[in-house]
């Protein structure tokens, strides 16, 4: 089989598509082989969760999809469109347009209300303001925040800003989610109220794909991918488990 | 679990599998809890819900450690 065809764009359906990635880190002289050979398709609508160790490279992962940082080798398809065969502008505006971003550290910009965070990304996408400011509301109020919109995110807890961050990157209705642990920060009420709100959007086709430690968040995907050492090392659709060995006495040993 | 414990001996392959079934099986008893999602209202269930949920979470993040665990 040819191989010609992989520089092109993939005329197809998948939202992601990944082949044989790599990503070497150079710090301080020395090479990191974060990724170390990843394929990776992601269909349009589904919610997987990536899980693994800390430093088997979830991050990266996640930036490298974004189109954040540059793969050392392999190639990212995005909704067909070939990542390094795009320049940077080209890039930003297929994230702006396309991909809502939760990093593992926020990046809420700090001088503007955390109303006008949540806005800002459905306006650079060309949503008037009007549509902009009840998408806000709406997400606002799913998050639990709808009190804390005019402050300013530096006045947040760490869970509200991560929260904010969540309706950030939802914002303007992307095509695919990406989120780094968005409930690393979070209480288990406030756990629950992202793990429904990104159940709600998946019901709606919102394709996610999200790196997580938390055992209720993966199991509400479709699929759970584990990396270890910059390689997946399981992928595997998650179905309910029944029975008399599921039952909660089984499981607290009652 | 106890067979995890033993797979350093029979190898880091069958290890890797084991520590991928036992993942699995901890994701999809979550799922299976929270799948009916019933009895929400009512605040025993939800409690012993929450006492699962801690179970399992602390089953994956032994799993995560017996991963790092060199082989
Ligand atoms: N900018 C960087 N420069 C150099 N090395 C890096 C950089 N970013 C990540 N790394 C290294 O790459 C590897 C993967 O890092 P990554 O942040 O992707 O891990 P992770 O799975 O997200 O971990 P965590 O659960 O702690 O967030 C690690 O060894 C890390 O030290
Ligand atoms: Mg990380």
């Amino acid at each position: 089989m040819s191989r010609a065809e992989t520089t092109e764009d993939a005329p197809e359906t998948a939202m992601i598509r990944v082949k044989n990635l790599t990503k070497v880190h150079h710090s301080d002289g020395t090479d990191v082989h974060a990724i170390r050979g990843i394929d990776l398709v992601v269909h349009s609508g589904e919610f997987v969760a990536v899980m693994g160790p800390s430093g088997s490279g979830k991050s990266t992962v996640l930036h490298l999809l974004a189109g954040l940082v540059p793969a050392t080798g392999g190639e990212i398809w995005l909704r067909g469109r070939r990542l390094g065969g795009l320049s940077e502008a080209e890039r930003a505006v297929l994230r702006r347009r396309h991909v809502g971003v939760v990093f593992q550290f926020f990046n809420l910009i700090s001088n503007m209300t955390v109303a006008d965070n949540v806005e800002l990304p459905a306006l650079l996408a060309g949503a008037g303001p009007k549509q902009a400011r009840s998408r806000r509301e709406y997400l606002l109020d799913e998050l639990g925040l709808t009190d804390r919109a005019d402050a300013p995110p530096t006045r947040l807890s760490g869970g509200q800003q991560q929260r904010v961050a969540l309706a950030r990157a939802l914002a303007n209705e992307p095509s695919l989610l990406l989120a780094d642990e968005p409930t690393g920060n979070l209480d288990s009420t406030n756990t629950r109220d992202v793990i429904r709100l990104l159940e709600k959007v998946h019901d709606q086709g919102q394709t996610i794909l999200l790196v997580t430690h938390d055992v209720r968040v993966a199991s509400a995907a479709d699929r759970v991918i584990s990396l270890f050492d910059g390689m997946i090392v399981d992928d595997a659709a998650v179905s309910p488990a029944s029975g008399a060995a599921s039952s909660i006495g089984s499981i607290l040993d009652l | 679990m106890r067979s995890l414990l033993l797979a350093p001996i029979t190898g880091a392959a069958n290890r890797t599998a084991l520590i991928n079934r036992q993942r699995r099986h901890l994701i999809n008893l979550m799922r299976g809890l929270t799948e009916p999602a019933a009895e929400r209202d009512n605040p025993i269930a939800v409690l012993l819900v929450e006492g699962a949920r801690s179970h399992l979470q602390a089953g994956l993040d032994w799993l995560q450690r017996c991963q790092e665990e060199p082989a």
